[in-house]
């Protein structure tokens, strides 16, 4: 606000009563950290829920009269250089019908996190999303202290000033009700000295109050919660202490006690405008309203929103107001001002609340050195702009603080998503490997297990399984050791042929790498032969060792097995059936004529016994 | 006699100094920190997508390899310039530009799966990097968007490309404050929309 020229009446607004704006033509809402539910084209009675809460920063809307929704989309927000956010056009039909109110008779009886959701729903907001954070209710920590803040030392702000003079006793109401649930120890209303007219009107109504008067004289920006926490909260309150804005406080006893949401709030419009007034506009009302109600004069003006101090100008007057419009400045710009070099004067650092040294932590901000930045406490910069108001040079140090200070925690947050991605990615190696190794693991288990069943099959029946196994063995044996013997008799010819052509150095060469492939083959057809002649020991005597048998040989009993049901099988298909297949004929002509001399035996010796 | 002894008295003064000095320099000395090995700090300041752009299986291999010296610092597009800047001081290098075959940064994206055409076939799943993607056999799968690093990996082994990438929507949490200057523009009075 450096560049501005602010005009000492920044009281003026108090001269006047509350007024109250007329009906506008369109309220643009905004939709923040809410889910909408209704359609374009509906109508809506006053009252009528608009959009829900969807995470734990957001809270509900309520539509703040009757009316018909034009368009839900991106639409210019209260935010500098108006970014295009989600939001909401009700056109009001004048008629400002509204849904009955349903007063909570029950309240008493709420938890703290209940009423923290019933103002949630309701649309009560605080300084970051619902009044009282939903975090904070659930943990339900014992609450200490408990300051309602209604400190306005920022110049050209009387809102909180005006509410307290108009609706002292619904707030002094709102405090019971916040003090009866909340159970605080100790529930002050923090107050400036030089807010007269509030502190007459709340004298009257402090007396046998749950809730005590507190007036605080110190300069801005001890209004600010940080600095109210640390003058009003003894040292043993302060780590469990909470502090609420006025204008939440207000609106919660609207919401519990009267089941009213949150739909108006109390703005102060001043500056070089006609007539400095508080005006209660409802949510959603076009600043130019606002600034058309208090009569804007036809002169080049910057409408800055918020205070004289921390506002910023608003590029584009059809913006609705929110819950934190507290204040609407109209100030007449002068010629334009161009930063000049610093001069040292080190005004800034004598006036800044927080010891730092501005006018280094600036070189260092705009500079973009975010480490020299945070080396300069940048961390504890409140951001309250009194560096920028008294620099002769018009530095926007405030601005370059708030820029710089946000790309640091812009920083912060890549960097512990950057740890969290690192984590997730390591996590998922080693699962990937875990995976692997329990795979072999289970694996090798099974393959135990069907040895062991078959080594059970074979020691039970050992008539009908030992003669198949042992014919399937003597065949494998057989079949290696034929292997064996063409791998030696590979084995002998390339050296023959390596002994002829020694001459050729390439076919010698050649010749080894053939001779030692080929050996290789042999000693592994070697190792198989062995391995296999050494299973059907096993399989034939006992089945000792095959617990301890690799995947190979496991896998090689798993085939042995089968083989060997399918053995049985044939064998039983054999003797049922006296047509046989052809390659087993010879076995099933030996299997019947076995089974007939046996028969005949019996039958021999049954006569002879006879 | 005297001249002996003073030259040994001077001697003697000599060594017990030095034995000061030397115990005095061993207790003095500041605490060496031990840094961690190098391949790990350049790891610090990789992005972390796991994109696998530059030629590496991961951020992690890629830094190994710049540790020893095997690769470029200009390989890494989700690094940015910055990322650059930051290796080029960690390495004692000169800034590079990025490699002319190494793919253009880009901004950061989201990636989404369309549902309704999502078969369930799980090779997302498996070709996540940072397991963002929720689904099982046969069921539809999703992608978690705030842990998606925006790699990308997961586009090519959809059977039925039903993956795009958005970049973020814009939220009220996503706004930040510009540049410092306050804009200045004359409104008549009552106009209003």
């Amino acid at each position: 606000m450096s560049r501005l020229s602010i005009p000492p009446a920044y009281t003026a607004a108090s001269q006047q009563p509350l007024a109250t704006l007329p009906l506008p033509a369109q309220l643009n809402l905004w939709l923040q950290g809410s889910r909408c539910c209704v359609e374009v084209g509906q109508r809506v009675l006053k009252h009528q829920l608009l959009a829900e809460a969807d995470s734990e920063f957001g809270v509900a809307l309520h539509a703040p009269t009757s009316g018909h929704i034009r368009a839900i989309g991106p639409l210019p927000q209260a935010l500098p250089d108006a970014p295009l956010l989600d939001g909401l056009q009700l056109q009001p039909d004048g008629q400002d019908e509204a849904l009955p109110l349903q007063a909570d008779t029950d309240w008493p009886a709420l938890s703290p996190l209940a009423l923290a959701i019933r103002l949630q729903d309701m649309g009560v907001m605080g300084q970051h999303g619902p009044l009282l954070p939903l975090a904070w209710a659930a943990a339900a920590p014992p609450l200490a202290l408990l300051i309602i803040n209604a400190v306005e030392n920022e110049p050209f702000l009387q809102a909180d000033s005006m509410l307290l003079r108009e609706q002292a006793a619904a707030v002094a109401e709102a405090m019971t009700m916040l003090g009866r649930i909340l159970q605080p120890v100790r529930l002050v209303l923090a107050i400036q000295q030089e807010q007269g007219a509030a502190i007459n009107a709340l004298r009257s109504l402090a007396a046998n109050q749950c809730w005590q008067l507190e007036v605080i004289q110190a300069p801005y920006p001890a209004g600010d919660d940080a600095p109210l926490l640390q003058s009003l909260a003894r040292p043993e309150e302060s780590s469990n202490s909470l502090c609420l804005p006025l204008a939440g406080v207000y609106a919660a006893g609207r919401a519990i006690l009267h089941g009213e949401p949150c739909i108006s709030r109390i703005v102060t419009v001043s500056g070089a405008v006609g007539q400095p007034q508080n005006i209660l506009a409802l949510l959603g009302s076009p600043v130019a309203d606002l600034l058309a109600c208090a009569g804007l004069p036809s002169q080049q003006h910057a409408i800055v929103h918020g205070g004289g101090l921390r506002g910023f100008a608003l590029p584009d007057t059809t913006i609705g107001i929110h819950q934190h419009s507290h204040c609407l400045l109209a100030l007449a710009a002068q010629a334009e001002l161009i930063a000049q070099p610093c001069v040292r004067c080190g005004d800034c650092a004598s006036i800044c609340p927080s010891q730092l040294q501005p006018q280094e932590l600036y070189w260092h901000c705009s500079e973009q050195q975010l480490e020299q930045a945070q080396h300069w406490r940048l961390a504890d910069c409140s951001q309250c702009g009194l560096c920028s108001a008294v620099c002769p040079s018009q530095l926007p140090l405030l601005e370059t603080f708030r820029q710089t200070s946000q790309q640091l925690l812009l920083a912060e947050q890549q960097q512990s998503a950057t740890d969290a991605a690192r984590q997730r990615h390591r996590f998922r190696q080693f699962r990937l490997e875990r995976d692997k190794q329990e795979k072999a693991q289970r694996l090798a288990e099974r393959a135990a297990q069907q040895a062991a069943k078959l080594a059970q099959q074979a020691a039970t029946a050992p008539s009908q399984s030992t003669t198949p196994t042992a014919s399937a063995a003597d065949k494998q044996a057989a079949i290696a050791a034929a292997m064996t013997r063409a791998a030696q008799r590979q084995q002998q010819r390339p050296d023959a042929a390596a002994s002829v052509s020694s001459s050729e150095r390439d076919a010698a060469i050649a010749a080894n790498r053939q001779a030692t492939i080929d050996a290789a083959m042999a000693r592994a057809a070697a190792r198989k032969a062995a391995q296999d002649a050494a299973k059907a020991a096993a399989a034939e005597t006992s089945a000792d060792s095959s617990e301890q048998a690799g995947l190979n040989q496991q896998q090689q009993a798993l085939i042995q097995a089968a083989m060997q049901r399918a053995n049985a099988q044939k064998a039983a298909a054999a003797s049922n059936s006296p047509a046989a297949m052809d390659e087993d004929k010879k076995a099933l002509i030996a299997a019947a004529m076995a089974r007939a001399a046996a028969q005949k035996a019996a039958r021999d010796a049954g006569e002879q016994e006879k | 006699m005297t001249l002996v002894l003073r030259l040994l008295l001077l001697l003697l003064a000599i060594w017990l100094l030095g034995k000061i000095l030397r115990s005095s320099a061993q207790k003095l000395r500041p605490a060496t920190t031990s840094l961690p090995p190098l391949a790990d700090r350049i790891d610090a300041l990789l992005p972390q997508t796991q994109c696998g752009q530059c030629g590496h299986a991961g951020c992690q291999p890629y830094a190994q390899a710049l540790a020893r010296g095997e690769d470029s610092i200009n390989r890494c597009p989700p690094g940015g310039e910055d990322g650059i800047r930051k290796l080029a001081a960690l390495l004692h290098t000169d800034y590079l530009p990025f490699a002319a075959d190494a793919p253009p940064p880009k901004p950061k994206a989201v990636a989404l799966i369309d549902e309704a055409t999502c078969i369930g076939c799980t090779l997302c799943i498996q070709a996540c990097p940072v397991d963002a993607i929720l689904g099982s056999a046969k069921q539809m799968h999703t992608v978690l968007a705030d842990e998606c690093t925006g790699c990308e990996l997961c586009l090519a082994p959809c059977p039925v490309d039903c993956i795009s990438m958005r970049p973020a929507t814009s939220q009220p949490a996503d706004w930040r404050w510009g540049y410092p200057v306050i804009a200045i523009k004359a409104i008549k009075p009552g106009s209003s929309t």
